[in-house]
């Protein structure tokens, strides 16, 4: 397994460059690029400034693990506003295009968004056909989009059983599941879908969970790695299990509040020792 | 086709070790019984096999008959869940526990619970001290993997 972190953790004020060459520093194999996150990666962004992006990302020893996005919480694909659906295709199709530009094959996006005035068998409708037709794209690129399960926030895909089956109907092997085990909270175990999604994981999200606080609460949920109520060496056996041996992606909430860098070796140290079975 | 009745003993000697069933499982549990039931055998050709699941102390049962056969089955134990058993024969395989499992002692150890043996081979004998049945019916991909394997397998 190897390990990256998101460019949208790289602390404000600080230059791609600086954050480029502390992820290396830090131990991390790679870096997720967000679209719409920084300045350097809009949906403005040309072909050729990606091109460029890709090549001080490699100058700097790293690798992009996927292309993720900040936008379909803004723009979801699954709203009920057939222009909106259309903005939300454009960008994951963006997406698409520069994760070739950047030589990875997964793309992250949040499928599908239920409200009180989108319900969800709406939602689940819409976003198993618009799936199925952005799989198409995604086929031609052969590159894999990962859904990523963020469970409360969307209001959607609950379960793992509930997962799976999203997926048996789009059935396509060019859609499949981005797991952030810390979204999974108080409604499952991140270990069990592992088990019951195997092989259909595209990527995988780290942080951990503070099922205590609930989700109504002020507090954020989410923290960093082993200060949580997640079950690390359960979600390693499991891993082990299904024979994952892709990108693990750390994806901190909250910031530390001094030293912002030192997040970025606390966070690599721990992925290591995850990785090595030292739990 | 004319066959003389030599003839026809004969195959019928030759057919008759193929008939049986290739695989006799006894369990206790109701679930691994359905999901035992579903598993059609696959090799024709491959002798009987016994394959004994405990119901690891979730239903009463006297597996004392395996000390016949070498084969001693333990009190069942409880185990701090999720923990996975890990299978080493005929395949490498991670089980996830059942709650609870039983030591199993006497022959060629094939899965272990941390450093339990909970699974091993004798003879004609695969007698398991977790339940694998459960994990069948819940569609569980090793545990397939894990059963067609014990199909595939030569005592």
């Amino acid at each position: 397994m190897k390990k990256s972190i998101g460019d949208t953790l790289i602390p404000r004020g600080w230059s791609l460059e600086q954050g480029l060459t502390l992820i290396r520093k830090a131990g991390y194999d790679g870096v997720e690029l967000w679209l719409g996150g920084q300045p350097w990666f809009q949906m403005e962004t040309t072909d050729a400034q990606v091109r460029e992006l890709r090549r001080r990302v490699e100058d700097a020893g790293l690798a992009v693990s996927d292309v993720a996005n900040t936008l379909d919480w803004d723009v979801p694909i699954s709203s009920r506003d057939p222009a909106i659906r259309d903005k939300a295709a454009r960008h994951i199709i963006r997406q698409i295009e520069t994760a070739r530009i950047l030589g990875t094959d997964a793309i992250l996006v949040v499928a599908g968004l239920v409200t009180e005035d989108t319900p969800y068998n709406e939602v689940y409708q819409r976003t198993v056909d618009n799936m199925r037709r952005l799989a198409e794209t995604a086929a031609q690129a052969r590159v894999r989009i990962g859904c990523e399960n963020c469970c409360s926030e969307q209001k959607f895909l609950l379960s793992p059983r509930e997962f799976h089956s999203f997926l048996d109907d789009v059935n396509s092997p060019w859609v499949g599941l981005h797991l952030d085990v810390g979204n999974i909270h108080d409604t499952g175990f991140p270990e069990q879908w592992v088990e019951i999604n195997g092989p259909r994981i595209t990527r995988i999200h780290l942080k951990d969970v503070l099922r205590h606080r609930g989700r109504c609460g002020d507090q954020s949920v989410y923290t960093n790695l082993f200060l949580g109520d997640n079950n690390w060496p359960a979600i390693r056996t499991a891993l082990e299990k299904i024979r994952y041996d892709g990108w693990l992606v750390a994806e901190m909430e909250s910031r530390y509040r001094y030293a912002a860098d030192q997040q970025f070796y606390d966070t690599s140290a721990a992925m290591t020792r995850f990785i090595e079975g030292r739990l | 086709m004319d066959v003389s009745r030599r003839g026809f003993l004969a195959t019928s000697v030759a057919v008759l070790p193929m008939r049986p069933r290739q695989l006799s499982v006894s369990c206790t549990l109701a679930e691994s019984n359905r999901a035992f039931g579903e598993q059609p055998p696959r090799l024709p050709q491959a002798r009987v096999k016994h394959l004994v699941e405990s119901a690891a102390g979730y239903e009463a049962e006297d597996l004392s008959w395996l000390n016949e056969h070498g084969i001693q089955v333990g009190q069942s134990v409880p185990v701090q869940s999720p923990a996975w058993i890990r299978y080493t024969w005929p395949t490498d395989a991670l089980i996830r526990d059942f709650g609870r499992a039983c030591p199993v002692a006497g022959g060629r150890v094939i899965a272990r619970l941390g450093d339990m043996p909970v699974a091993v081979r004798r003879g004609r004998f695969i007698v398991l001290g977790s339940p694998l049945g459960p994990h069948l019916y819940a569609g569980d991909r090793d545990a397939h993997r894990l059963f067609e394997a014990f199909l595939r397998s030569s005592l």
